[in-house]
């Protein structure tokens, strides 16, 4: 048997330095009816033909829709979303062949457990991305997908997140139909409960990969500079909750942003005031400690290393 | 063991000395007596919260009470509880602090919070 080669894309990256950290400190995006509303038409006819046989393994697989070019053309290389993945994962990024789909009944009393999908890794590389794609208008009666922002770089597995309830600044994944969340696979998630009735919530779910080493290649803005404007690496200065102590949160963005600029090497904790915590900067002054490859060329004096004590015991 | 308990068990010895004790019947007294126990039961509160102290706010909750999950209170606002503090004020006991030693490493997070496991039992 003959194995088909990998399928693979490329076109602009569409996204900014500051969109990028946002996805970094967040662990997803989100883009709002991206996907047209013809093609999620189209995707609501495919399902309704099934609903009425209360399958969830049929309605599960959604394959057969990658056969449709409406849909590959549409959903999968959505010109308003594939800038968005070209920016995270690369150029000439592949895209999977496999389309699941979570359809749930309505009404479902019941919130589902939180989790981390199956494989999960907690890394600051980044390496492919889970998307979802709300094909129908979703509201928070329709038991959405609910996700816990800035969770991908807290270690645990489902076994240690599952008897978690509510959580402040968790996030559910509502919006009109076609709206697209790009999520670091480890975020975690959950369908919330339905109170909605007599209706489905279908949640289309695929995957997209890197096929080339990270470089900092994306949208660079004039007015923003991550080598001084570091609140936009820190959750509590965004005015988000963050689950870790005080800016800590910073440096878990900032070393996977240096990941993709391809430069994860660069990224030392140094702490104290050191890049990136955000003490109070007009973006004018460099940062002790900045990453050399965010100076612009300009010469570092130089560069401080740091071990902790634990990782020298 | 409470007065109802005792007079089930007495129903049940007096069955056996009659002679109409059948299996049903000490099936129906075991699960009269000895499922409900003493008649109390352990609701359990899961609280994570920022830090060991325990007036500092929450990040997160869930109830287990009579044996089943409570519905989660929206919005947060709704929280029975800011703090583990006002929990303990409202008569829960702590029977788990947080593990500290995954919180030493400034470098890597575990879970939620710092998470305490509070009982009543009633």
């Amino acid at each position: 048997m003959k194995t088909a080669p990998m399928i693979t894309h490329d076109c602009k990256p569409t996204l900014t330095d500051r969109q990028v950290i946002k996805f970094c400190r967040l662990g997803y995006l989100k883009l709002e009816a991206a996907v047209a509303p013809e093609v999620c038409a189209k995707i609501i006819d495919f399902f309704r033909e099934k609903e009425p046989r209360d399958n969830l393994d049929e309605m599960g697989d959604a394959c057969a829709l990658m056969e449709e070019d409406w849909f590959l053309q549409g959903l999968v290389l959505c010109p308003s979303v594939i800038g968005a993945i070209r920016s995270l994962v690369g150029a000439n990024f592949i895209y999977s062949n496999y389309m699941a789909n979570h359809p749930g009944r309505c009404p479902e009393p019941d919130t589902l457990n939180w989790h981390v999908d199956g494989g999960n890794m907690h890394t600051f590389a980044l390496n492919y991305l889970q998307v979802f794609c709300l094909p129908q208008d979703t509201t928070v009666e329709m038991g959405p997908t609910e996700i816990v922002p800035g969770s991908h770089f807290l270690l645990s597995q489902s076994s240690q997140v599952d008897h978690y309830g509510a959580i402040k600044g968790s996030k559910k994944c509502i919006g009109p139909a076609g709206t697209v969340f790009i999520t670091c696979y480890p975020i975690w998630h959950r369908r919330y409960k339905a109170i909605a009735t007599d209706c489905w919530r279908h949640v289309l779910k695929y995957w997209y990969y890197r096929n080339t080493a990270p470089t900092r290649d994306w949208v660079i803005e004039d007015d923003f500079d991550p080598a001084t404007h570091c609140n936009d690496f820190s959750m509590i200065a965004q005015g988000e909750p963050s689950y870790r102590r005080n800016f800590l949160s910073a440096y878990d963005t900032a070393r996977m942003y240096m990941w993709l600029c391809g430069h994860e090497d660069e990224f030392k904790y140094i702490g104290g005031t050191a890049w990136p915590g955000p003490i109070p900067n007009d973006g004018t002054q460099e940062r002790y400690a900045t990453p050399p490859s965010l100076l612009n060329g300009r010469k570092v004096a130089y560069q401080p290393e740091a071990n902790s004590i634990l990782s020298t015991r | 063991m409470n007065e109802q308990q005792k007079q089930q068990i007495q129903e049940c010895v007096k069955w056996l000395e009659q002679g109409t004790l059948t299996g049903q019947r000490l099936h129906d007294t075991f699960e009269q007596v000895v499922a409900h126990g003493d008649g109390k039961r352990q609701d359990l509160l899961y609280l994570q919260s920022n830090g060991l102290n325990v007036e500092w706010p929450l990040l997160g909750m869930r109830l287990f009470v009579d044996g089943k999950w409570e519905p989660e209170p929206e919005p947060e606002e709704d929280w029975p509880y800011k703090s583990v503090a006002e929990a303990i004020k409202d008569g829960w006991r702590i029977i788990r602090f947080p593990n500290e030693a995954q919180e030493l490493d400034e470098n890597h997070k575990y879970g939620l919070g710092f998470e305490f496991i509070l009982e009543k039992y009633r």
